[in-house]
């Protein structure tokens, strides 16, 4: 690589990874809760 | 080297590499389908429209992950050289999974007849101001095409066509597609899938690729910090002996450029660590049959003068050197392309 190349790889990297990062600590923080089960209803026919 | 147009120049470790590349991406593709059958539930089969959007998806994910990595390992270990050689081969062919990945995804919207829920995901202006939420397929679909010129202007035509200085940028857009990347499955597949493989995968995934960059980039700068600044415009490097043979020492430049000394026996020379082709370190390669050798591809420079040998017309920068008082001493001023600056100790 020539000197301008690495230098932008290096900025680039460093603030690429610190975004990635950020933005995927960010997308498991922020994830809705699971979907609770409906509770089950007994059948009328054993209520009886 | 260079020549006129062919598609691939096909060699021994080409077919080698390739045969690899194929029969590993096979043997994942067939092995996730099998578990996948193994793990679903009994009566129940994998629907075979949502495994295949999985399949080449993971597949491709983890091949771009490999291809990132293999930079900054050859840098690190010499061993890995030989997956540096045929690299664009790799991503070439992880552009084809990938594409393989967006088309199994049109495929199952249409199987549906939801195309148009498709295309209103991706118009609606109000999905791209959410965080959760976010049309992951857009991120797909901007990484997807970032492959594509990559894969596009792989071939050596469009590296003298754009010139190696410019090419390189255009395919170090491979950084912005892999954050892509990343995130179009932290908001997607993560978000639907609780289990925590994913976020493990995907983390062990990035972590990795980071710290070998982090790794290959100190090991560049404990090199760089050991060397003396210059004196009059001359760079000590050493007595000869400290330049292994038919080896060099990469020195720097004030101007932040990296200088390759190489010693053939008695004769030493110094170039730029910068080859014609692709960019790649000179100074990381051999001497063989008296030709500089670029560990990447191969491309070769006689160490008198900097020029490829005949029939071949590439030329490199090359720098006086002399030995004062036993000491190897490299100019910081290159000289035009193919001149000639190599010494030999009785001169």
């Amino acid at each position: 690589m020539r000197v301008e190349h690495r230098k932008f790889h290096r900025r680039a990297w460093h603030v690429l990874s610190i975004i990635v990062t950020v933005g995927v600590i960010l997308a498991l923080w922020l994830r809705p809760p699971p979907d609770q089960p409906e509770p089950v209803q007994p059948a009328a026919s054993e209520a009886r | 080297m260079s020549a006129g147009f062919q598609a691939v120049q096909w060699n021994r470790s080409k077919i080698v590499y390739d045969s690899i590349m194929v029969g590993l991406t096979a043997c994942y593709i067939g092995g996730y389908t099998l578990i996948a059958h193994k793990l679903a539930p009994v009566g129940k089969t994998p629907d075979w429209g949502d495994l295949r959007i999985a399949v080449f998806g993971s597949c491709a994910f983890l091949m771009i992950t490999i291809i990132l990595c293999i930079g900054p390992l050859a840098r690190l270990d010499r061993r890995f050289l030989p997956l540096l050689a045929n690299r664009r081969h790799l991503g070439v062919f992880t552009f084809f999974i990938a594409a393989l990945h967006g088309w199994s995804i049109v495929d199952w919207f249409a199987v549906r007849d939801s195309l148009p829920d498709l295309v209103t995901e991706l118009t609606t202006p109000s999905n791209y101001a959410k965080f959760i939420g976010f049309p992951i397929k857009a991120l797909g679909i901007a990484a997807l095409t970032v492959f594509f010129v990559m894969a596009a202007t792989s071939h050596d035509f469009w590296l003298k066509f754009l010139s190696p200085a410019i090419w390189k940028w255009l395919h170090m857009a491979i950084y912005l597609a892999y954050g892509l990347l990343v995130m179009h499955v932290a908001l997607g597949l993560m978000q639907d899938n609780r289990s925590p493989v994913v976020p493990i995968v995907l983390g062990l995934c990035f972590a990795t690729v980071t710290t070998l960059h982090i790794l290959a980039a100190r090991h560049a700068q404990s090199s760089e910090s050991e060397e003396k600044l210059p004196s009059n415009g001359w760079i000590a490097v050493g007595p000869p002996s400290s330049i292994p043979d038919q080896r060099a020492r990469i020195v720097h430049a004030p101007d932040g450029e990296r200088i390759a000394v190489f010693r053939d026996g008695d004769k030493i020379g110094a170039v730029t660590n910068v080859c014609a082709h692709q960019n790649g370190p000179l100074g990381e390669g051999k001497i063989i049959n008296g030709c500089i050798t670029c560990p990447w591809h191969g491309w070769e420079y006689r160490l008198d003068d900097g020029c490829a040998p005949p029939p071949f017309t590439e030329k490199i920068e090359t720098y006086p050197v002399r030995i004062n008082a036993g000491i190897v001493e490299v100019s910081v001023s290159p000289l035009p392309a193919g001149t000639p600056s190599a010494q030999e100790p009785s001169s």
